[in-house]
């Protein structure tokens, strides 16, 4: 049985394989550690009959694994080439609105890693350089969860970083417009000293009600900016989302001047 | 034995089953419980009657605890037995040499984790098996929950040579574990 000795060795399918194990799915930890070893060995727990082992045997082969408990590196590639296209991972300066958001409908709800396939399939794209050294990506009109099945199939390490670079350009975007997103950074948590229940049962509803809004806030941008017209919203999302932000900046200035 | 106010009880590993070794040690290892009331409920539960506890002089008290020995290190080293008899059954722990598959320890752990003060019996009963029934019959939860019943009243020394060797393989699982 061949054991993987690292990240590299296994591939994202795996990766989310085991992400998803709950503990408390197992009746006890021998079998989770069973369930991990099939997965990372990629094997069917039917064809080895992990039960009939004594416990040196499995200590002997969980001790190879122990690189699990590590985080993976924070690597990728920023140019995957398979049998017929290469793929390169998108500068994230030039996403647009529309991948922007359907990055952050796969991240929800924490299923970074889950996603971390249909993410790849977002980012990277196949690109060309025109005449004049211009790199072109290829437009959103490929079916992403079918392209997402060739990452499933890569080793971690491939792509594993782009959470983190997705992730750091994200901050930003929030830092720099902060008020597209619902979140206030200036505002100063509420000292709720002296107040009734009933006074700060309603701050606590308005607060809830405005963590709704701020998941909901890029829809509301898009919405806004096709003018209130659903069938204008295509347009929109196909725009550069920095653009788009810093439009939406100026108008924030002018509508304040 | 020990002889408390002309009563004797059970005093040592040799002569408890495993039912009331597991219940002694656990009363034995408590944390909340201070020495004297330790003993006196371990004393009580041996078949001491309570009366008496008003009635025994301190110093009779105090030294029946030192002559009450429930850790003996002569078993520590013992081979755990290959086969034991209970009620003209013979139930079978390994062939060659004591080893006690994965299968079974997942099975013990699950046990532990249902009561970890009322597990040894079952454990007993998971690792020795009827030599006249097949896997799947002794797996049954049926067959183990009436195997335990009839093992809880087994000499105690069965089980500390298996005690010994499944704190041994659970240190090992713990610290080989990836979760």
């Amino acid at each position: 049985m061949n054991i993987p000795t690292y990240w590299s060795d296994i591939n994202i399918s795996q990766l989310i394989e085991l992400y998803q194990l709950d503990s408390d799915d197992f009746e006890n930890s021998f079998e989770l550690n069973i369930e991990i070893l099939s997965i990372v060995c990629d094997i069917d727990n039917t064809n080895i009959d992990f039960e009939e082992m004594d416990i040196d045997e499995l200590v002997a082969m969980l001790s190879k694994i122990k690189w699990l408990s590590e985080t993976p590196p924070s690597t990728f590639k920023k140019k995957i080439a398979t049998d017929t296209s290469t793929f390169e991972f998108k500068d994230l300066n030039k996403i647009t609105v529309g991948e922007f958001i359907d990055v952050e409908h796969f991240k929800k709800d924490k299923n970074d890693i889950t996603n971390i396939h249909l993410i790849a399939a977002l980012l990277y794209k196949q690109v060309y350089v025109d005449e004049w050294g211009n790199t072109h990506y290829e437009p959103n009109q490929y079916d992403v969860y079918k392209r997402s099945e060739m990452f499933l199939r890569l080793p971690v390490t491939d792509i594993i970083g782009i959470l983190i670079q997705y992730n750091t350009f994200r901050e930003n975007i929030m830092k720099q417009y902060p008020s597209f997103f619902g979140i206030d950074e200036t505002e100063e948590p509420l000292d709720m000293t002296g107040l009734t229940a009933a006074e700060i049962a309603a701050i606590e509803n308005d607060a809830a009600q405005d963590k709704i809004k701020a998941e909901w806030a890029w829809q509301r941008l898009v919405f806004e900016l096709a003018g209130e017209d659903v069938t204008k919203m295509d347009a929109v999302t196909d725009q550069p989302l920095i653009l788009v932000l810093n439009t939406m900046a100026m108008k924030e200035v002018f509508k304040q001047n | 034995m020990i002889t408390i106010n002309n009563h004797s009880i059970k005093s040592s590993i040799s002569e408890m089953n495993i039912t009331e070794y597991e219940y002694v040690s656990t009363l034995y290892n408590s944390k909340t419980l201070d020495h004297i009331d330790k003993f006196m409920q371990i004393f009580v539960y041996l078949g001491l009657p309570e009366a008496v506890l008003d009635e025994v002089e301190p110093e009779d008290f105090l030294d029946a605890i030192d002559k009450f020995q429930i850790f003996d290190e002569e078993f520590n080293d013992r081979q755990p037995l290959q086969e034991i008899d209970v009620n003209g059954r013979t139930y079978r722990s390994y062939e060659e040499k004591f080893r006690v598959k994965i299968k079974d320890l997942a099975l013990i752990e699950s046990a532990v984790k249902t009561d970890e003060n009322n597990y040894l019996a079952r454990a007993i009963a998971i690792i020795y098996k009827d030599v006249s029934l097949t896997d799947t019959e002794h797996y049954t939860k049926e067959h183990i929950d009436y195997k335990a019943i009839i093992m809880s009243s087994l000499p105690a020394v069965t089980v500390i040579p298996v005690l010994k060797y499944l704190g041994e393989a659970f240190s090992k699982k713990l610290k080989s574990a990836v979760k």
